[in-house]
Parts: C-alpha cells; structure tokens; sequence
C-alpha cells in the first residue's frame, strides 16, 4: 500500500494540512516542536484508529479520543482522509474520524484491500520509532522476543504455548495428586489394621471379621470387609468405644511428644544460630523468603506472581528469581532449611492438637478431671496456631510456646487419662468393646479401600490425559521450531545482509546470529572478526542503531506477501554518521525500490542528504519551519533553500546569513563528494565552504574539459552545446557569486555591529541559486555525479540520464 | 498478505502431527483446534482442552 496523498484536519496540532507524496518517498524535517510527529500519528491512526504515542505503558490518562483532536477541537472534526494505492495498483479514498476511531469511510469494494494493510500495521511494522530500535538490539532476549514476536504476528504463539504449559502441568500435578493419594490410602489402610505386609493385610481382615462372628473372605478383591456381618449396640456404647478408642491413641502418643518436640526444636535452634551468624537484616530474610516464594508460585504462564506482570519467558524469569537468590545462597539454604524445620515442629504440634480433638467436650459426662486439662492443653497448643507461624521473624514466639509445652510434665495428663479409661471401660464388658473397634476398624478399613478402587479406575485416564498434554506440548514446541527456525535463519541472514550494506566501509564481513532459546531471542553479532558478542558489547551507539535498523527491515520483509508496502521511519538515524548514512540511501533504493518510506528528521542535511542521494523526489521534500496553536504547522514543499532562505531573511539577517553559509557549505560538500572533488587537505579534516565551493567548481570544470574532449572526437553536437553552455555559465556565475558573496563571510554574518541590507543580501542569494542551478541537473534536480572506474573518472553523470558524457574512451 | 501467516503455519504443522496420533480421538483434535483458534487467554485455552482430552479433575474426581 501507498499514500498517494494525505489530508489531516484539526488533529494532533495540525490544522489543515494537506501532503501530495504521490506514493513516492517523502521526508518531512524541521526542528523539535513543528508538527512532523503529527503527520506520523496521523498515518498510525488511519490505519489503526489510534495513535501509538498516546495509547499504552506510561500515557495515564492519555488517549487518542481525548487528545487526538487539536486542541479545542471536538473529536468529530478531528480527521483523516488519504487516497491509497494498494499493493495491487487499486486506487481508493479512506477517511477517519477520531470521533468514530473504530471506523473506516471507505468504498466497501476496498474494504479488504485497506483491511490487509490495517492487519499489517496492527503487528507495527508501519512504523519504525528510534525508541522502539533500543527494543531490537539494547534488550532482553525477552523483551526482543516480545518486539519480534509482536512485529511478525506471532504473539498468539505465546498465548497458546503458555496454555499448552499449563496444561502440562495441571495433568502432571492431577496425575500425581492421585499417585499420592493411592499410595497415602494403601499405607492407611494397613496401618488402620495393623498389618506390616500386603501378606498379613488378608489375615488382619479375617480376624477382625471373626471378632463380629463373620466368615472368613477369600481374597481382598471381595466386594466389601462388611459383607455378611451384623454388628449394633447402643449410641451410647459406640461413643463410649471410640473415645476409649482416642484416650488410648492419646495415651500412646503422649510420652513420645515431649521428647520428639524436643529434637525438633533444638534443628530450629540450630538453624537459627546459624542463620545469626550470616549477620545479615530481618528485611534481607524476607527479600530471600520473598524470592523463594515467587519461585514456588510460578505456575508455568510466565506471570509474575507479585505484579502479575507477563514475561515473554517464564524460563528468563525464573532465571532472574534463581539468580537472586543465588546471591545469598548460604542464607537461602539455610532459609530453606529453617522452613523445614519449623513445619516439622509446627506439625507435631497439630498432630497433638487433632488427637486431643473435641475429647474435652465429649467426656463431660464421665469426667473425673481430664476433661479440664485436656482443654487446658488445647489451649497451650492453640496459641502456636497464629497466621505466619512459619515465620523466621515469629520464631521466638513459637519458641517460647514450644519450650512451655515440653518443660509441662505429662504425668499428671496421663495418670487422669488412665483413670477416664477405667471409668468408661467399666461402663461395658471387653468384648463389646472388641465387637467395636472390629466394626470401627473394618469400616474405615472399607472405605479407604472404595476410596484406592476408585481413584485406581480413574489412574489410567489421568495417566493418558498427562501424557497427552506432554505429547502436545512437545509437539507445538517441535513445529514452532520447525517454522521459526526457518524464519530466523533467514532474518539473520537478511539482517546481516542489510547490516553489511550499511557498513561496507568497516564492516563487510561481519556476520550475525539471531535464534530462538526457549520463549526469549538471543541475538549475537560479529565484532570485527573477534568472535560473536550481544550487540551492545562492542560496538558504537551509532552501529546499534544501524543493526536496529536492519533488524527491522529483515522482519518487515517477512510481513509484506508484495515487495510494496507503506514505512514511516520516524527520526531513526540519530546517531549514525553521514558516511553511513549515505549507505543508508543506498539501502533503501537498492532494496526496497517498491516501498513508500516516509521519513521524519530534525536534522536539515540528513533530509538533504536523502534528496541529494536519490531516495526522496525534491518535491516530496517537506520542510516545517515553525508552529503556532492557531495555524498549526507552517511549511514550505520542496525543500527549497532557496525560498526559506528568503523567507527568513525577512526575519533576523544575521542568522539567515549564518543559516544560508551553513546550507552552501552543505550543498557543496554533497557536491564536492559526487565529483570526487580534491579539497586542499588540512589536518583536522574540516573545510569551509569557500574550500569546498572552489572545489566542486574546479572539478566540474575539469570534467567538462575531459568530457568535452571525447564529445569533441565523436562529434556529439548535443554533448558539446550542453557541456560548453554549462562552462560557460558556471565560469559566468562564479564571478558574479564572488562579488556578491562577502555576505556570507562568517566575519560579516557573527558580527551584529556590521549592517547587512536585505537587498545586499538577497543579492548574493540571487547569485548563488544560479550558480548551484548548474551542478544539478535541471530535469531530475539531482547532483550531477562522476562515476568512477578505480581512480579514473568514466563518466559525468545524473539520475535521469540527461547528463550521460563518457570521460574515457 | 493472503498467504498462510507464521501463526497458521505453525497451527497446521501442529494439527497434522496431532491428527497423525494414534493417542487422539477425532472429537478431541476437533476441539483442540477449536479451542487454539478463538481469542481465549492461556489459562482459558488450558481448560477447554483439558476438558477435552478428559483430564479434568475437577468433573471427574
């Protein structure tokens, strides 16, 4: 697609501005605050109906729909209108409005024409800002990944290879949840009956049967440990069973809890000294705990579980989460160690907690003491259950708590535990308390054995579903590979390709590589033969520009199906030099004739340098010279020197005659450079205008000479008369420049106290526009060059082939 | 832009692979595919399929 011409009404602090690119290259310049950034948010919103600039990270408040328009204008008037050539020659008119920003005015027989272009410039590729260069090359493998992967329309990748992830891993944990349980089950189940081996576990069943008076079973496979047996006493009689049952589970465990308490305090005490000894803050222990947390929420997405910020690459963001911790990693193991240790303590202490249970309450009845210090004791217990016990900060608290519970004798406890059993094992006769804990014992028995028959029916379906979920993610990461690799290999080698091209001069063999490592893209470039290094290694600001540069045409090349399509480079050649960035023009002509680049810069000899090299038509060359809120920008079309020059004069003499030396030594610079002009050399490698005016003018004039000699042999009538007639002239002007030029003489132009009249100076303005007339060509308005065969001149030459004089035979 | 987009390319290297498993039913890969082409975020997508491909523990533990 190309703009064949633009119309912006009261929109980002244009008024009305009306641009005829006629799908040709444009570049729009002038100093900061004018409007050109305007024009670039004016294409990014016909296109997408918003302006990256205000939408997105850090614009706040900022919007397209409050702050498109200009200032004071409401958003209906705010619009866009373009005539648009598509990639397959149809010409159509769009317009937009930002009070209707999601809509397009547009012949629907175009609709999809323009709608191929919108999906273009959806991905960014349209555009190409120095901020988002930095993004490219000064980067993250991630961050470049996100740019890369956003640029060439793969972010749904993403999306999908973190749900296929997810996946993985909710199969995998489900899978090993019910592992788990089953194993959890099997070993209950033979501890509830107290056998060592799956051997006895039959033998176990048989004899609790025979306690209800049941048959023996055959195998453990039979429907259920109940089957056939009656078994039923009163309520009273069955409570009376089971908290019998837990005073003797109670008395058992009682004895063994001081001195395991014990043990595992004193591994806390031990860790705790240890960590004491790192003598570091109780804030670098909760950064570290801190740090160790997250790594354990990462849950496969790449979200950090803090912000919720996305990573392209989990794997990067665990990489940074190991990374910290690592620095620490004597405090972390030791962390880590103490977390252990305290959840070993902490445990024991709810395990005692749960075996007391509600036994307080439920021997009320038959209460000969025990109830209150079993109630005494819960509450002792249950002063270690506050929020964060695990804490390395709580740890004197829970100290405290831990010490008090052991230092209290048990005696007292047991013998009242002891005597509440006699009481209510007096209450019925041994052998209904047998018949009760068989049937107590042979029911929990059958359902944690329903329970291990259930989960093992569902276990294969879990086991195929994770296996599944591995085989799809192994199979998305293989054919991912197989279409990025591809497409890599040959963005790196497209990149180095353009790379090359913009560094003939100093680096022509450089080389580059750009692969995919996991969700994150490594890049690594050549640094003159010494080996491959990240971009911002070695090399200059103005190279990473160059490679940021490259890096985006080698992706924009792989979104455009057709070799056409519309980029607007938007002040991206900052800091590369004017050697390079004549290569630069060379880049853009030689690879990409079909494109339509529109080019903003604040820099007046890079937008002549664009003119001067061919790659923007004089007349798409737009100059915006100043602003104000009710006009909006002021520009002149057609990069004239010539009439700003005049136009300013009517301002500040002085400064337009600075402004005018500087534009004249520019001019003949460029000039001096496509003849290959011999400047008188000095030292410090600066010359001045007048140097390079003398110059250029010697060279051509030799030129002619040369050319005219063959012209002259071959008789060419026409050559002669255009050769003789452009001598003639030049030797004809440069006189008259020489006697107007003292204007532009720096001693005149810095010295305010010299008057200089306007018709003076517009005298030698008058002057020099004639004499810099003759070394362009007056068709194609470029510089006329001499093209070179190693250190011999073969001919005078212009773009469009009106000066074509051979100077050798 | 008509041509197949680095997305689709991948997509279908993808669903042929997965089409060519013998571990896959024909209304599984039917709604995987389903579920990878509609505008769902990742933990969304994570579900549908893994309703599909029957390991949802939720319905059936």
């Amino acid at each position: 697609m190309k703009i064949l011409n633009l119309h912006i009404q009261r929109f980002r602090g244009i008024v009305d501005l009306k641009l005829n690119f006629n799908g040709e290259n444009a570049v729009i310049f002038g100093p900061n605050g004018v409007g050109k950034s305007a024009v670039v948010d004016a294409v990014d919103f016909l296109l997408r109906g918003e302006v990256s600039r205000l939408t997105g990270e850090g614009t706040g408040d900022v919007s397209t729909a409050k702050h498109g328009p200009h200032i004071d204008n409401p958003p209906e008037k705010a619009r866009i209108m373009a005539t648009i050539q598509s990639a397959t020659g149809k010409i159509f008119a769009v317009e937009r409005t930002v009070a209707q920003k999601d809509r397009v005015i547009i012949d629907p027989a175009f609709s999809s024409d323009f709608n191929d272009m919108v999906a273009y410039a959806q991905s960014g590729a349209h555009c190409l800002a120095r901020r988002e260069l930095l993004r490219y090359i000064l980067t993250t493998p991630s961050t470049r990944s996100q740019q890369i992967q956003m640029l060439l329309d793969i972010a749904d990748t993403k999306t999908v290879r973190d749900a296929l992830l997810k996946l993985k891993k909710t199969t995998a944990s489900t899978l090993k949840s019910i592992e788990d349980s089953l194993e959890r089950y099997s070993s209950d189940l033979r501890t509830k009956v107290g056998a060592k081996s799956d051997d006895q576990f039959l033998e176990k069943i048989n004899s609790l049967r025979a306690v209800l008076g049941g048959d023996a079973l055959a195998s453990i496979n039979e429907n259920s440990f109940i089957n056939g047996l009656l078994y039923s006493d009163t309520k009273e009689n069955t409570e009376i069973a089971s908290y019998i049952r837990n005073l003797e589970e109670l008395e058992k465990y009682i004895p063994t809890l001081r001195p395991t308490l014990q043990e595992k305090l004193q591994n806390v005490q031990d860790v705790v000294q240890k960590i004491e000894n790192e003598n570091t803050s109780i804030e670098n222990i909760n950064y570290i705990s801190l740090i160790k947390l997250g790594l354990e929420l990462l849950d496969g997405t790449g979200r950090c579980p803090l912000c919720l910020h996305e990573w392209a690459s989990e794997i990067e963001l665990r990489q940074i989460l190991q990374e910290r911790k690592e620095t620490s990693e004597s405090l972390s193991t030791l962390l880590d160690i103490y977390q252990n240790s305290i959840a070993a303590v902490l445990k024991e202490i709810s395990a005692y907690e749960s075996k007391i249970g509600v036994l307080s309450h439920q021997l009320t009845k038959w209460d000969n003491g025990c109830a209150a210090i079993l109630e005494s004791e819960l509450k002792l217990i249950a002063a270690a259950s506050f929020p964060d016990n695990n804490k390395y900060e709580n740890f004197s608290k829970v100290q405290e708590l831990v010490i008090t519970v052991i230092n209290q004798s048990p005696d007292l406890l047991l013998s009242l535990i002891q005597k509440q059993m006699a009481v209510l094992c007096s209450l019925f006769d041994e052998n209904s308390k047998a018949k009760s804990d068989a049937w107590q014992t042979l029911n929990v028995a059958n359902e944690l054995l329903i329970k291990i028959g259930e989960l093992s029916k569902k276990l294969p379906v879990f086991k195929l579903a994770a296996e599944k979920a591995v085989f799809l993610l192994e199979t998305y990461d293989d054919s991912q590979a197989a279409v990025l690799n591809d497409l890599f290999t040959s963005i790196s080698d497209r990149f180095t390709e353009f790379y090359k091209a913009l560094h003939i001069d100093d680096e022509k063999d450089f080389s580059a590589v750009l692969n995919k490592d996991g969700a994150g893209i490594n890049m690594s470039v050549d640094f003159y033969g010494k080996g491959q290094f990240p971009p911002m290694a070695f090399h200059s600001e103005g190279h990473q520009d160059s490679m940021g540069i490259a890096l985006f045409f080698a992706l924009m090349e792989k979104l455009t199906a057709s070799e056409s399509g519309l980029v607007v480079l938007d002040d991206v050649v900052m800091s590369v030099d004017i050697e390079h960035r004549k290569n630069y023009c060379k880049l853009l002509k030689s690879f990409f004739p079909e494109h339509q680049f529109i080019i903003t810069t604040h820099d007046t000899v890079w937008a002549r340098n664009l003119v001067n090299e061919g790659v923007v038509n004089r007349k798409n060359s737009i100059q915006f010279l100043s602003w104000n809120v009710t006009e909006g920008p002021i520009i002149i079309i057609g990069q004239d020197v010539w009439k700003t020059t005049r136009a300013k004069a009517n301002i500040d003499l002085h400064g337009t005659s600075a402004f005018f030396r500087r534009e004249m030594e520019c001019f003949f610079e460029n000039v001096c450079h496509k003849l290959h002009a011999r400047v008188r050399y000095n030292n410090v490698h600066k010359w001045d205008y007048g140097q390079y005016m003398n110059a250029a003018y010697k060279e051509l004039q030799d030129l002619i000479k040369k050319a005219l000699r063959l012209a002259r042999g071959f008789n060419k009538t026409e050559a002669i008369n255009q050769l003789e007639t452009l001598s003639s002239t030049l030797r004809a002007l440069l006189t008259a420049v020489n006697a107007e030029n003292w204007v532009t003489n720096v001693l005149i132009h810095y010295n305010q106290d010299y008057e200089i009249s306007k018709a003076e100076f517009l005298a030698a303005v008058d002057a020099l526009e004639k004499f810099c007339q003759c070394f362009e060509c007056s068709r194609c308005y470029t510089t006329i060059s001499a093209l070179y065969t190693g250190e011999t001149p073969v001919m005078l030459t212009c773009k469009c082939g009106s000066y074509a004089h051979p100077l050798e035979k | 832009m008509s041509e197949q987009t680095i997305q689709d390319k991948i997509k279908a290297n993808f669903m042929n692979a997965v089409l060519k498993s013998s571990k896959f039913t024909k209304d599984e890969v039917e709604s995987i595919l389903v579920a990878m082409s509609t505008s769902m975020k990742a933990d969304k997508m994570a579900e549908s399929i893994l309703k599909s491909i029957g390991g949802n523990a939720n319905e059936d533990t």
